[in-house]
């Protein structure tokens, strides 16, 4: 479903990620993990286009995608959670919804996404007149996800749903992506918390300074001495 | 007297909200102090004249006014502002002040320096209630303001497009993610903030039946004093803005004009404001 092939991100003249390759089958709920500056979050906004790759090419159903505009692929059904969630402050939170699926022109389809997110996030209704700026952490991270849902994507980016957020918290965020991912929808999560995200997804890969050093089914991952060592806390 | 006032300062305070708007809307979306958006104002009070004078109708003139204007400002959106993006913020700065020079001195070598008139024939006469005076130019002015920033209120509040304007100004980055597409935002933004400042140095124009190329001297530094005051990027704010210092400058101006001169105590009112609430009158967090 989506395919990075041979990725080379600059900013300026340093170079954030060298040679990076990854693919996404239709179905999959993938991880990235990796330490705090490894540049998850530029692989993130490399898929989403907000930043372009100098070299490499990036296909997306087939299609490729490297120099479209970063509407176009939300247009094409890439969601996107971006980091520090990044929820619009001064939108209530029914408009940052209505901004998550800008493009979609038919009523009854926003409607029914509406009604998508507020049963899978009930405290969103409670809380639909409201600011998103007023809201709690875990709220707007609620807010954030179903701001990408409200698109229809069928390819949805999450950049670390762990920050910020209690441990009770950060299960019950992961549990919600299960769920989507069991009903068909196609995943790709990049998380500084590797035990978490190992446990919940089914495949990973482990970016270090800007390269991809291992690849392997989550279940490999949490047992290799290499991962358990310097992700896992030993 | 003191309704007599009143209403002045409502006129004055209405030039002032369309004049700023155009530098708030930039502001609200690339962040760019936009001094050139003053030389929009110039340059309609000239377009409006000639169009007037080639069709004699004053609604058409206006429109065509905002058109025409609004159309130049997309065209320096795309060719200079887009470009200096991703500059420090200084060199778009000192880019729009360049324009600004430029647009007024194109003006002079096309009309020379002297002022010219703005004879408008109104369609309409003033009135006069008991001690208060309202010339035709004035309710015009007022009216064209009212809807212009009714016409504005209502795309921001309650149009996809006007959503997605909001969405940008608070985060474009996110904005784009979400399939907002930036070019069309940004285009419209230049067309009502240019437009409306044309609009707003056309009806100027007519009002003092006057219109010369560094018309938009003053405006320029007040526009500054007010887009601050509101709250940088606030349009509301603006508006709320510009009708205080309408109001601070025609009743103080009437008590103590004989040693501050008028135009000045629009920069008083700044420089208080800016020492006691640095961020502006009406600052939204974002901002």
């Amino acid at each position: 479903m989506l395919e990075l092939k041979d990725i080379d991100v600059f900013y300026g003249k340093s170079q954030a990620l060298h040679n990076i390759n990854i693919s996404i089958n239709e179905g999959e709920f993938v991880t990235i993990i990796g330490a705090n500056g490894a540049g998850k979050t530029t692989i993130m906004k490399t898929i989403i286009g907000l930043l372009k790759p100098k070299n490499g090419s990036i296909i997306y159903k087939g299609e490729d995608i490297t120099h479209k505009e970063s509407w176009t692929r939300s247009q094409m059904g890439i969601g996107y959670v971006p980091e520090g969630r990044r929820v619009f402050p001064e939108l209530t939170v029914e408009e940052n919804l209505r901004m998550g699926c800008y493009n979609i022109k038919d009523n009854a389809k926003i409607k029914e996404n509406y009604d998508l997110v507020y049963e899978l996030f009930p405290r969103l209704k409670e809380r639909k007149t409201q600011l998103a700026k007023t809201m709690s952490g875990g709220e707007q991270q609620m807010l954030a996800i179903g701001r990408a849902l409200m698109s229809s994507p069928k390819l949805l980016l999450i950049d670390e749903i762990s920050m910020g957020l209690m441990p009770i918290l950060i299960n019950a965020s992961l549990n919600v992506l299960k769920q989507l991912n069991e009903k068909g929808l196609t995943i790709l999560l990049v998380e500084q918390n590797a035990k978490k995200a190992l446990s919940y997804a089914e495949r990973g890969y482990v970016l270090q300074t800007g390269r991809i050093i291992l690849s392997d089914t989550t279940e490999s991952l949490l047992s290799n001495e290499q991962v358990k060592k310097a992700y896992l806390g030993g | 007297m003191f309704l007599q006032q009143l209403v002045n300062s409502i006129v004055i305070g209405s030039v002032y909200a369309l004049t700023a708007m155009g530098a708030t809307l930039v502001y609200g979306i690339l962040r760019v102090l936009d001094i050139a958006n003053a030389g929009a104002y110039a340059v309609g009070a000239y377009i409006g004249m000639a169009i007037y004078a080639l069709t004699g109708n004053l609604f058409v003139s206006l429109i065509a006014t905002l058109i025409i204007s609004g159309a130049i400002g997309i065209c320096l959106e795309k060719f200079i502002y887009l470009r200096l993006l991703d500059k420090p913020s200084i060199v778009p700065l000192i880019t729009s002040i360049g324009v600004f020079i430029f647009i007024e001195d194109l003006l002079r070598l096309l009309n020379g320096p002297y002022a010219k008139r703005f004879p408008a024939k109104l369609p309409f006469s003033g009135i006069q209630l008991s001690s208060v005076s309202i010339p035709a130019t004035w309710i015009l002015v007022m009216v064209v303001t009212a809807v212009l920033l009714f016409i504005l209120w209502y795309i921001l509040y309650h149009t996809r497009i006007g959503l997605a304007w909001r969405a940008t100004a608070q985060d474009m980055e996110t904005a784009k993610a979400m399939g907002v597409n930036i070019n069309l935002v940004v285009a419209l933004n230049f067309l009502l903030g240019y437009g409306f400042a044309a609009v707003a140095g056309s009806l100027i124009g007519i009002m003092y039946n006057s219109i010369s190329p560094t018309m938009g001297d003053t405006p320029a530094y007040k526009m500054l004093a007010i887009i601050v005051l509101g709250g940088l990027g606030n349009p509301v704010g603006t508006v709320l803005a510009a009708l205080i210092i309408g109001l601070v400058e025609t009743f103080l101006g009437g008590y103590i004009g004989f040693f501050l001169p008028r135009d000045a105590i629009a920069f008083v009112a700044l420089i208080i404001m800016l020492l006691i609430r640095p961020k502006g009158l009406f600052a939204s967090n974002n901002a």
